[in-house]
């Protein structure tokens, strides 16, 4: 056995499990005492691991680049549909403000629609807080991984520990001397709304930033606070958003709520 | 793993890590993303090839120490210039297994630079027979070679030049 061709293909068909009992046996003696040779498989092992492995981690990486692909993709279609939603919020509030005699034939016609449609309809809307009480979520609050120097990151620690234990006022008064990042934002919001405040002013400001990692749960939080109003075109609205996005990390009590309310997406 | 496990793996601590990253070692947005991605990818290594307990420590557990080593050992490279008085002493004194981590890390590097410097075919003709796993005459009828021995002498050359390029020039070969 020599040359590169013969000597190669003996130590890979050895390494694969193709070598014949006597070949296997002969080879593995000769492994035994010749420590060149022995190298030289370990040498071929390790490259060809790393091979398999790096192969492997592209594919891994590739998958990866896709799914952040397709968070951006959902990213924007779900900004867009938020900023619209907003805007509509504000246009409807307005003409809540200016109420012609025109606008009120037609909330009056609207009305009778809906009483047409049929009875369920006119309860719904009733049945909303009792959902929105039904369905809320108790955040947990921050853990801390790493201790930090910064006072801003020692106030915020103390803010989430009022929070944990129900000092709600302390929490607020924390939370409000911190700067307005999506995490302050997000428990001011929720300490808000635990205490029957109005919270869409903060919940709105994260759902509005794009890339919010706080986003889908401000989705369902104004949504329960839609429902705590008895806006149930808003809160519907705002359900439905949030089917399109990928794991929401309150999947399963969407289409719960979907099974109470009647809402099909 | 499945690909929808490391999808869910992946999206469910995606902003409590870059948000961490970011705290902790002062990175940007994209460059926190980009840890995340390798400590991901080395995470799902590892649990493929059996060498996380996920009985004994939770995913996230591992997820966050990788990222930590991964960071260290960026910061050791010299490819960030973070001073090392700017860490919290916690992160600097975390016993960790930073050695194997780089060890593996700088091996997994020289195979991707050497994969790199292949030509189209000769990488292909690699990935076919060592992470698909086909058989020689399956890759000569894909690859368009007269018949399975020309294939495996292709095959044999686009090794050899990886090896070379790695540095473990030495084939196996008998004297």
């Amino acid at each position: 056995m020599s040359g590169d061709g013969d000597g190669w293909d003996m130590l890979e068909a050895f390494h694969e499990g193709r070598l014949s009992d006597a070949e296997r046996v002969m080879l593995e003696e000769r492994l035994r005492t010749d420590t060149a040779l022995a190298e030289r498989l370990a040498n071929y092992r390790d490259t060809r691991r790393a091979i398999e492995q790096g192969f492997a981690d592209e594919q891994v990486r590739a998958m990866l680049k896709g799914v952040e692909q397709r968070c951006a993709e959902d990213g924007h279609r779900i900004d867009h549909e938020v900023r619209s939603l907003l805007l509509e919020v504000e246009r409807r509030e307005a003409g809540r403000l200016r109420r012609s005699h025109r606008l009120r034939w037609s909330i009056a016609a609207a009305v009778i629609g809906v009483l047409a449609v049929g009875a369920w309809w006119l309860l719904r809307p009733k049945e909303l807080p009792r959902l929105a009480a039904e369905f809320g979520v108790q955040e947990a609050p921050l853990p801390v991984f790493m201790s930090a120097e910064r006072s801003s990151r020692v106030v915020l620690d103390e803010a989430m520990q009022a929070y944990d234990m129900g000092h709600d006022a302390e929490a607020l008064d924390l939370l409000a001397d911190l700067s307005a990042s999506d995490t302050v934002l997000f428990y001011t919001a929720l300490v808000r709304m635990r205490t029957g405040q109005d919270a869409a002013a903060e919940l709105d400001a994260i759902i509005a930033r794009p890339g919010s990692p706080y986003q889908a749960k401000a989705l369902y939080h104004r949504m329960i606070l839609a429902m705590r109003n008895s806006d149930a075109a808003l809160a519907e609205r705002l359900w439905r958003i949030q089917l399109a996005v990928p794991r929401h990390p309150y999947h399963d009590r969407l289409e719960e709520l979907a099974a109470e309310t009647g809402w099909k997406p | 793993m499945t690909d929808q496990e490391i999808e869910h793996l992946y999206l469910q601590h995606r902003p409590r890590f870059i948000s961490w990253a970011g705290r902790c070692f002062r990175l940007g947005a994209q460059d926190a993303l980009d840890l995340y991605q390798d400590a991901i990818v080395v995470f799902v290594r590892n649990v493929r090839v059996g060498r996380l307990d996920l009985a004994a420590c939770t995913p996230p557990t591992y997820l966050f120490a990788i990222g930590r080593n991964l960071a260290l050992k960026r910061l050791r490279d010299g490819k960030r210039t973070l001073a090392p008085d700017e860490l919290d002493d916690e992160l600097l004194s975390v016993p960790a297994d930073l050695d194997e981590l780089m060890r593996e890390e700088h091996h997994q590097y020289l195979v991707r630079n050497g994969m790199a410097r292949l030509s189209d075919r000769e990488r292909e003709i690699i990935r076919l027979y060592y992470f698909e796993e086909r058989s020689m005459a399956e890759i000569a009828s894909m690859m368009g070679y007269k018949n399975a021995d020309v294939a495996k002498k292709m095959k044999h050359v686009s090794f050899q030049k990886l090896a070379e390029f790695i540095g473990k020039a030495e084939l196996p070969q008998f004297a």
